[in-house]
């Protein structure tokens, strides 16, 4: 019989992880829903900004120089990608096979600058340290992950439904000669959406990396589970991959913990019921799956 | 017309590129020993296969890559992850380069998949791990050696055995990652453990690559005297983590099996979570022996880089390519002398005195160890030994 | 209206090449050394695999990531029934993979064409991830990770023993010839002119009246059919088989030897497959850095010859060729 002090623990853990999740799938909303660009790189982005951040953070003891390292670096990276070749590649599998060659190239890139062994980093002395709950203790910078996620939520929210620059981008996403026509450089405006999608996924690299490590393993995984978050939550709006997150990081908790051999499968069971049942997502926005391809 | 000029061009090249490889003899002027190494060397054991392959390169340059007057060839070829891949790089190393003798490969599967190839085509072969109980039982043969250990009977035996008779415990948590060493390793570590009059309470299968090890480590019952392990690479660190995190460590014992979750590289990525956790394994990279002194300052000298059981497995298998040779004075195409050698090889290895036997797995010793800082530094100091340990060890109170 | 003189000189220079690959296929294992061969196998035996893909990818502009689900089953089969099964017959082993191939297409097929572009994507290669994650788990029936080794060539009583290199080259040298021209022939048929359409244009197609969901299942099922039996072969190749077969690489790396090779050439992803496996193999061995070269390759060829070097090499034959009429 789980005590409560367990199940609250397992609980918050998963908003934790669901947290992370959204800051990767809020990036690929922007990146596909906005911009219908596919982009396989992103979880290599979040494991890249992981090394990065790690190794600054270790080498100076600043956490937050390893955030600003990390993150950094991914978002020029990302605008690199986006000004000089994903630009000139319309196509749907032009981009895949560029994506997975770039994955491939990150990859052994990284591989070859810090080995196969996995990378800690610690979380900075002021988020140090763990609460009581029941037997157990729940370190706070997990809950530090929360608060933080949940503030970058309601900003990117804001910005999409709420401001001008918002407006703009996603009108660009439904017409793009109408935006031109109406005298805004689209193709800035691109350019700053891509760089803005890899700058959430180095951020969730660095923020990870005191929870989960870095290493080499970690793009495909937290790719494909990004991609869940996206087809539970829907594709199109920052509410979406809010609720796909959280949900999907409870289920993987929660799931984990009643039902250990089955994992994977869990998750990839919830995608497939809302694949059967609820094709647009949890999140309805009135678009069909995958209409824009 | 340009284009079929082109054309020709090109498929003229590409074959003539082909017939001028597939042709030309790779014979290697003056009777030079090759041998093949089979590293994993792009995936995510490559840190550690580099570290084995430093401990090939280091026995071969102790005698100066020569025995008997022969010259000894080594020709490393990675395998990566694919089992196909480290199949056809035999073939490879067979047909194309002719070796003598082959050095690995690292996993099991790699090793399953080339078992029959090295058996039917007499290749011996003599891996640093494979250390799945398959290559001495069903899948035995007698042209493979291994420098590492049996997989849920040794060291697991005496991961059950000390915690049961040095430490008292009487309740156990076993919590492995899920795949067959692993599965292979609760059975092992029940066995002895539960024969001995143990108790084992609980038992958790974790999947490889798990990012998150909160809902796992939750679930261990409280009231068990210790929790048992079985991870390694990026879980080892995730779980010993979570384990310090939750305050788990505070509330039972943590004895694990060796060749494991506290093994270095991952211990240093474990940090101080790690401290004070016990385990039984068949080597420590700070045993306080000549030879091992020897051996690590060695390494360190060479390739700047600190000893890992990975270093150390790779040394002892080239170590016994080596000996073997000299045994049959360099007459490596004696494949009956050199399996004989092989077998009545006794060494002091950096790990201790070492032996094969019938069995072609080493009869070792087993040290009882606890991770400590020395001089900021995290090790696993050795506190108990116990000697000539074989791959089917069990307790006296069982036998 | 082209006149039947220059029909016949048009359709000389394809027959021309096709002739003179296929003489050079018979004839290279005779005079190279039996690790290339063994290289020459695998590499016909993956363009299989990557025909298949290209069903998919070049024909109907569906891209998928979970192709190795098929190779994987094909694989497995053949696996199981040989060394749990102890059946010795290839053809009743053959025809399992393909049946198996095919009636998981079927369900992939369908669950996964409920979506479109990114998703499919996405479910594609989640489902080959949930296959790949069943065979791992059930380690009792499929050996885990371990793998299942132990797999026999199979022996016909014929005097020629498939155990050698050369021979059973030969011997997957039919299939590969036999897939090929099936192939070949489904993409000149009708219904592969379809599938053409539906990548260019599907909602123009549907309108005028076709069902185009019909056209991209049936594609489906049979690039799943053909990738079973590549797996197939390979299992006999190998000698054994793991889980390895149905990870993400598989998948990957054949979409990138259908796209090296060249999507809108039908002998494009033969080319990419003997590309990227003589890359692997030789660059392999000289350095590990072989995935950044692969990557880089990718990169440079989506740049630079999106069109893969079949395509490549159609366009200079356009540019240069038709000089003379």
């Amino acid at each position: 019989m789980p005590q409560a002090d367990q199940l609250a623990l397992v609980f918050l853990n998963g908003i934790a992880f669901g947290m992370l999740l959204f800051l990767l799938a809020a990036g690929l909303v922007l990146m596909l829903g906005v911009m219908n660009i596919i982009n396989l790189a992103h979880g290599s982005f979040f494991m890249l900004a992981g090394f990065i951040g790690v190794a600054v953070g270790v080498k100076t003891g600043n956490f937050a120089l390893g955030i600003l390292a990390g993150v950094g670096a991914i978002g020029f990276l990302g605008l690199v990608m986006e000004r000089f070749f994903l630009r000139r590649l319309p196509g749907k599998s032009e981009q895949v096979l560029f994506t997975l060659g770039c994955v491939y190239i990150i990859w052994d890139l990284a591989r070859a600058v810090w080995g196969s062994s996995p990378r800690f980093l610690s979380a900075p002395s002021i988020l140090g340290g763990s609460v009581a709950i029941g037997d157990y203790q729940f370190p706070v910078y997990r809950l530090a992950v929360i608060l933080f996620g949940s503030i970058i939520a309601i900003g990117l929210w804001f910005f999409v439904e709420r401001t001008r620059l918002g407006a703009i981008v996603r009108a660009g996403a439904d017409d793009k000669e109408m935006v031109a026509g109406i005298g805004i450089d689209i193709k800035r405006v691109f350019a700053a959406v891509f760089t803005l999608a890899a700058v959430l996924a180095g951020l969730a690299g660095v923020i990870a990396a005191p929870i989960l490590t870095a290493d080499l393993d970690m793009d495909w995984l937290i790719l494909t589970l990004a991609l869940v978050v996206m087809v539970v939550g829907g594709l199109r709006t920052i509410q979406g991959a809010l609720v796909g997150s959280l949900l999907i990081g409870l289920v993987d908790s929660l799931g984990k913990f009643f039902f250990p051999e089955l994992s994977m499968f869990l998750i990839f069971g919830v995608m497939a019921l809302i694949l059967a049942f609820r094709p647009y997502g949890i999140v309805r926005s009135h678009e069909k799956l995958g209409l824009k391809s | 017309m340009k284009t079929k000029l082109v054309v020709i061009l090109v498929v003229g090249v590409l074959v003539g590129g082909i017939l001028l490889a597939g042709c030309a003899a790779e014979e290697e002027a003056g009777g030079a020993i090759k041998i093949g190494v089979l590293p994993a060397l792009t995936g995510s054991l490559g840190t550690n296969e580099e570290q084995a392959v430093h401990g090939i390169k280091l026995a071969f340059d102790e005698v100066n890559y020569e025995v008997a007057g022969r010259k000894i060839e080594l020709i490393v070829k990675d395998v990566g992850m694919d089992p196909a891949v480290c199949l056809t790089k035999v073939k490879e190393l067979k047909i194309q380069n002719n070796v003598d003798l082959i050095l690995g490969p690292c996993v099991t599967s790699a090793g399953l998949a080339i078992r029959d190839y090295i058996h039917e085509n007499e290749i011996l072969t003599i891996a640093w791990f494979c250390s799945s109980p398959k290559f001495i039982e069903e899948k035995y043969s007698r042209y493979f050696f291994r420098s590492s250990h049996n997989s849920g009977h040794q060291p697991t035996g005496h991961s059950a055995y000390i915690p049961y008779t040095v430490n008292g415990y009487r309740k156990a948590v076993c919590i492995a990652l899920d795949y067959q060493a692993g599965r292979d390793e609760v059975e092992g570590f029940k066995k002895i453990f539960e024969g001995l009059g143990g108790n084992v309470t609980q038992e958790i299968y974790t999947p490889i690559g798990t990012l998150d090890y909160t809902p796992y480590v939750t679930q261990i019952d409280l009231d068990a005297d210790f929790v048992w392990s079985f991870h390694w690479g990026d879980d080892a660190v995730r779980f010993v983590r979570a384990l310090d995190d939750y305050g788990i460590k505070d509330q039972v014992g943590l004895f694990f099996t060796g060749g494991g979750t506290v093994e270095p590289p991952d211990l240093w990525a474990q940090g101080d979570s790690a401290l004070g956790i016990e385990d039984a394994s068949h080597y420590s990279p700070v045993l306080n022996t000549p030879e091992n002194l020897r051996f690590v300052q060695a390494i360190r000298d060479k390739y700047q880089e600190e000893v890992t059981i990975y270093t150390e497995h790779g040394y002892v298998a080239a170590k016994m390519a080596i000996l073997a040779l000299e045994e049959v004075e360099g007459a490596v195409e004696d494949v009956d002398g050199m399996i004989q050698a092989l077998e009545n090889l006794e060494f002091e290895a950096p790990r201790g005195p070492i032996k094969f036997e019938g069995l072609h797995s080493p009869i070792q010793n087993i040290y009882h160890r606890v991770v400590e800082k020395v001089d900021g530094k995290l090790q696993n100091t050795v506190i108990g030994t116990y000697t000539e340990v074989g791959p089917y060890w069990m307790p006296e109170e069982l036998r | 209206m082209k006149s039947l003189g220059s029909r016949v000189r048009h359709l000389r220079y394809p027959v021309c090449l096709v002739a003179a690959g296929v003489i050079l296929l018979l004839v290279l294992p005779q005079v190279i050394s039996s690790y290339y061969v063994l290289l020459l196998t695998e590499i016909l035996i993956f363009g299989i695999f990557a025909l298949s893909v290209n069903m998919l990818l070049g024909y109907t502009g569906l891209v998928s990531l979970g192709q190795a689900a098929f190779w994987g089953a094909g694989g497995y089969t053949v696996a199981l029934l040989i060394v749990q099964g102890s059946v010795d017959n290839f053809w009743l082993c053959i025809i399992a993979a393909l049946l198996v191939s095919a009636v998981l297409g079927l369900v992939f097929g369908f669950l996964a064409l409920r979506t479109t572009g990114m998703y499919f994507i996405m479910l594609t290669l989640a489902l080959a991830q949930m296959l790949w994650a069943l065979v791992w788990r059930w380690r009792s029936l499929t050996g885990g990770d371990d793998g299942l080794p132990g797999i026999t060539r199979p022996d016909f009583g014929l005097p020629w023993s498939l155990a050698d290199t050369v021979n059973f080259y030969y011997f997957i040298f039919v299939f590969f010839a036999i897939a090929v021209f099936l192939l070949y022939c489904i993409t000149r048929s009708p219904f592969g002119r379809t599938l053409v359409g539906i990548r260019e244009n599907e909602s123009r197609l549907q309108a005028l009246g076709y069902n185009t969901w019909r056209y991209k299942y049936v594609c489906f099922v049979i690039a799943a059919v053909f990738g079973g039996l590549a797996g197939a072969l390979k299992v006999y190749q190998d000698g054994f088989i793991s889980p390895t077969y149905l990870s993400m690489t598989t998948s990957a790396i054949v979409v990138l030897m259908a796209m090296i090779g060249g999507t809108r050439v039908f002998a494009g992803p033969i080319l990419g497959a003997g590309a990227v496996w003589i890359i692997r193999s030789i660059v392999s061995s000289y350095t590990e850095y072989w995935t950044l070269i692969l990557g880089v390759l990718m990169v440079i060829v989506v740049m630079f010859a999106p069109q893969g070097i079949a395509g490549y090499l159609a366009r200079l034959r356009e540019r240069y060729g038709t000089v003379k009429g």
